[in-house]
């Protein structure tokens, strides 16, 4: 009685793959329109009356360009088609010009903003791209910015955006394999890879995961991040880089990645990305090597602080309060006098606190937002160690790990950082030191686990590569990087010539 | 069994950090018990069975390549007898292991926090151990060699930063009671050595097994190395009845250094040792759950590794009452248990296996 009675759909029973132009032009307007239901943006436009005229022009007004129809397509029709019915070819202007006989490729057609020209009497439709609608200028980046170098970014347009690689790129090589994903959402998805830098079998893995993805809509790179990453198993760990500068991307291509560009989103993902391309800013390659080396260490240093600082903080002061220099140590107590908490709970009030803080500085509109940070740093900084709820020590401990992980550059690995601060809090604060070292161990062992796209997470570290340590924690000068990351690039590893005709090189080996 | 492959390298840092690690914490003050300021000469005179034990492991995996200690030694001594040679090792790992956990805990247990009950990190390090393995010894090597490549500089700097404590007094008089207590102290390090046997269960994965040989001697002899500053550091830093009272001695003299207003460096040590002893419970409880797969022909030893981990901190509790009854069985049974086992048995495992080759060629 409760049971549900399997609906039957008639009109998804009548199967769109099998419908074809018959020729009517009338009938075969009324079965697009009935596919498409009352939408009011689908305009079919015929060049004579209705009743009259032998061709009609149907498009979907959202997604077109105006002056391109106008021009290209309706002017055509007006000129040339009223003078001579029988006329058998016409001539459109426009870039791309597809025929088309199936129903259902023809709607995939004005999906995309083409027009579709259908004639009396004849079993064919033309489509013509007349894309168009708003879309965002390519501006500079606001997430990863850069004193020197390149400032554009990527926008929401996957033309623009293989544009912006191809004309970083100059090369046959640069291979573009485009697909669609998503049974509703049909999103056009880009694979670039450089020929022979690439590994070919990389490449194919790739591809083949992403035909593999069976989803209603993508809206953005991370819905292809999470759905072809390695099955690693749990990992607060990000095994997919992703960036929207198109140089970080072209360098990426350049050492053998292969990047995956979608429409409709700026985030690009760039496969296989071990820990060290997380840990690098794109500046790092436009500034001088020495001072690049320097920031990339701090860099380093910031994040491992960023993870590590606070449940430091509790093991010391909990339990290890002999390894604190005395006289430190007095300070430290005499401010907490009157504290009725213990420092793991100071600690996560705090974090906490400033989690919040950030989110809500997030969500704000940008103009209220300073008021967020005002009442977040004077009033809950301040105030809270004078009315006796946190040490001054824990406040010192809690912002020093925030502007630590600021430092970060990839917001992906610093948000990973953020979830793991707690885990180590509550580590420490259970069994010190030792839960402290616990911890890290077992996140160390997790990141040799860890794998993108086959390529191990923590190379060149374990397993060791030490061609590649130029690239870590220091970055080697320009001249010196003449190798690609290996474990990443294909055969073709040399950047630059054999040593032996590496003018540069040898110009400084003389010496 | 397993399609991985670690390189010759690897296999040396497994042993290397394995064995030094655990008897830095464990080992060193029973040689210093046996022989008192005259330890450095006791390792001087272990040279010679280090080396032989090495060189026995490494004969045995080229001899048998593609095969694992468990298996070679029920080739050559057949199936029955083999499987009961096969089960003493695997009690001897699974002992070694047990005495390590036991160890590390106490030695937590006692110098840093004395009011947490043992199990708790007994748990946690065979939680950690556990993950490793089930993530296969590539994994394990490798987390491995960063680990040793983060201790030894460590190490090092805590011998400079002694060094003004160092008193080379201490060492003197040479021999002053003659030769048997260093023999004895010599006889104790070869008993630690001798879980280099461990090995023989790595050994079938390491990929270029042409220069193992050559690796396994040099691996005695970084352990030689690594052995001698500790030993006549203690000696040295506390002199000679002091050092012999000492629980942990090497851990006395981390715990001493002093860099300007940082005084008490304790959680140098604590990493140390956490990372060390990790390291040895990972690559010999590998060395159980591999080995016992292979006795009983399983496919997988994932499906052991659990209930092995219960079992081990359940032995490793009940093995001894306190830390002094873990030195007196370090100090006067175990020398011969696990030379017997990890270096008599082997030895005769190459003889025989050797006789058996002559009789058929």
């Amino acid at each position: 009685m409760f049971r549900r009675k399997p609906k039957l759909n008639k009109k998804q029973n009548r199967k769109i793959e099998d419908l074809r132009f018959q020729g009517n032009l009338n009938d075969d307007i009324k079965i697009i329109k009935e596919l498409f239901g009352d939408s009011s943006d689908l305009v079919v436009r015929f060049i004579d009356n209705e009743k009259e005229s032998s061709v009609a022009v149907l498009y979907l007004d959202s997604l077109i360009e105006r002056e391109s129809i106008e021009e290209y397509v309706i002017s055509e029709l007006n000129e040339n088609y009223k003078q001579d019915q029988n006329l058998r070819e016409l001539h459109f202007a426009t870039i791309k010009k597809e025929a088309t006989s199936s129903i259902k490729d023809s709607l995939t057609y004005l999906l995309q903003g083409y027009s579709l020209v259908l004639r009396e009497n004849q079993t064919s439709g033309i489509a013509l791209d007349t894309a168009g609608g708003e879309r965002r200028q390519v501006s500079e980046s606001e997430v990863e910015t850069v004193v020197r170098g390149p400032r554009e970014s990527f926008n929401e347009s996957l033309q623009t955006n293989i544009g912006l690689v191809r004309r970083r790129l100059h090369t046959h090589k640069l291979k573009v394999h485009e697909m669609k994903i998503g049974e509703l959402s049909q999103t056009p998805v880009a694979i670039l890879g450089i020929d022979g830098v690439v590994k070919p079998e990389m490449y194919e893995e790739v591809k083949s995961r992403l035909e593999k993805i069976e989803i209603d809509g993508i809206l953005d790179s991370l819905y292809l991040e999470e759905i072809i990453e390695d099955p690693n198993g749990y990992t607060p760990f990000p095994t997919i880089f992703n960036s929207e500068r198109p140089d970080r991307i072209a360098a990426g291509l350049l050492e053998g990645r292969i990047a995956i560009l979608l429409e409709g989103s700026p985030g690009t993902l760039l496969v296989p990305a071990t820990i060290g391309l997380f840990l690098t800013s794109n500046e790092d390659y436009y500034q001088r090597y020495d001072f690049a080396s320097f920031l990339k260490m701090l860099r380093g240093f910031a994040f491992f602080l960023s993870v590590v600082l606070p449940g430091f903080y509790v093991a010391l002061l909990t339990y290890h309060q002999e390894m604190i220099p005395t006289p430190l140590l007095i300070a430290l107590t005499g401010q907490r006098e009157g504290v009725p908490f213990a420092i793991a709970i100071e600690v996560l009030f705090m974090e906490i606190t400033f989690e919040i803080l950030r989110e809500a500085g997030l969500r704000l509109p940008k103009t209220i937002g300073a008021a967020v940070s005002i009442v977040g740093g004077l009033v809950l900084g301040q105030a809270a160690v004078e009315a006796g709820l946190v040490g001054q020590a824990t406040v010192i401990a809690v912002s020093l790990t925030a502007i630590c992980s600021f430092t970060t550059p990839s917001y992906n690995l610093a948000i990973s950082a953020r979830l793991l601060r707690f885990a180590l809090i509550t580590l420490s604060a259970v069994l010190g030191a030792f839960g402290l070292i616990f911890g890290l161990i077992f996140m160390y062992i997790h990141l040799t686990t860890l794998r993108s796209f086959g390529v191990p997470y923590l190379t060149p570290i374990v397993p060791f590569h030490k061609d590649n340590w130029g690239d870590l924690l220091i970055r080697t000068p320009w001249w010196a990087m003449r190798e690609r990351p290996n474990e990443v690039a294909g055969e073709n590893k040399d950047r630059m010539s054999d040593s032996r005709d590496n003018n540069h090189l040898n110009r400084r080996q003389k010496k | 069994m397993e399609g991985i492959r670690i390189s010759s390298i690897q296999a040396l840092m497994l042993a290397v950090a394995s064995i030094t690690v655990t008897g830095h914490l464990l080992f060193i003050p029973v040689i210093i018990n046996h022989a008192g300021r005259d330890s450095w000469i006791s390792l001087l005179f272990a040279i010679i069975p280090a080396v032989l034990i090495g060189f026995v492991i490494a004969l045995l995996a080229q001899r048998y390549p593609e095969q694992s200690l468990i298996e070679y030694s029920q080739t050559i001594l057949g199936k029955w007898i083999g499987k009961i040679v096969a089960i003493i090792f695997l009690f001897y790992f699974f002992h070694e292991a047990s005495l390590s956990l036991r160890g590390f805990s106490e030695f937590y247990n006692s110098a840093i926090t004395p009011r947490t009950p043992l199990m708790i990190y007994l748990v946690a390090m065979l939680i950690l151990a556990t993950y490793a393995i089930r993530n296969r010894l590539e994994i394990l090597a490798r987390t491995n060699q960063t680990f040793l490549i983060l201790m030894i500089p460590i190490g090092i700097l805590a011998s400079f930063l002694t060094h003004k404590d160092k008193d080379y007094q201490n060492l003197l008089p040479i021999l002053e009671d003659g030769f048997s207590p260093v023999v004895m102290g010599a006889f104790n390090i070869t008993s630690l050595y001798s879980s280099f046997i461990v090995m023989a269960m790595v050994f079938p994965f390491v990929s270029n097994k042409k220069k193992l040989k050559r690796f396994s001697i040099l691996t005695m002899l970084i352990l030689i190395v690594m052995f001698l500053g500790p030993v006549s550091g203690v000696v040295t830093v506390f002199g000679e009845e002091r050092a012999m009272g000492l629980y942990f001695p090497t851990f006395q003299t981390l715990r001493d250094i002093e860099i300007g207003a940082l005084q008490r460096l304790d959680i140098l040590g604590v990493l140390l040792w956490s990372l060390g002893s990790f390291s040895k419970i990972a690559l010999f409880f590998y060395a159980i759950v591999l080995g016992l797969a292979q006795l009983f022909h399983l496919d997988d030893y994932k499906i052991l590794t659990i209930p092995t981990a219960a079992l081990l901190a359940i032995f490793s509790l009940i093995t001894s009452d306190d830390l002094i009854g873990i030195y007196r069985f370090l100090m006067h049974i175990y020398p011969y248990f696990a030379t017997l086992i990890a270096l008599v048995i082997p030895l005769l495992l190459l003889l025989i296996s050797q006789f058996k080759q002559l009789k058929r060629g």
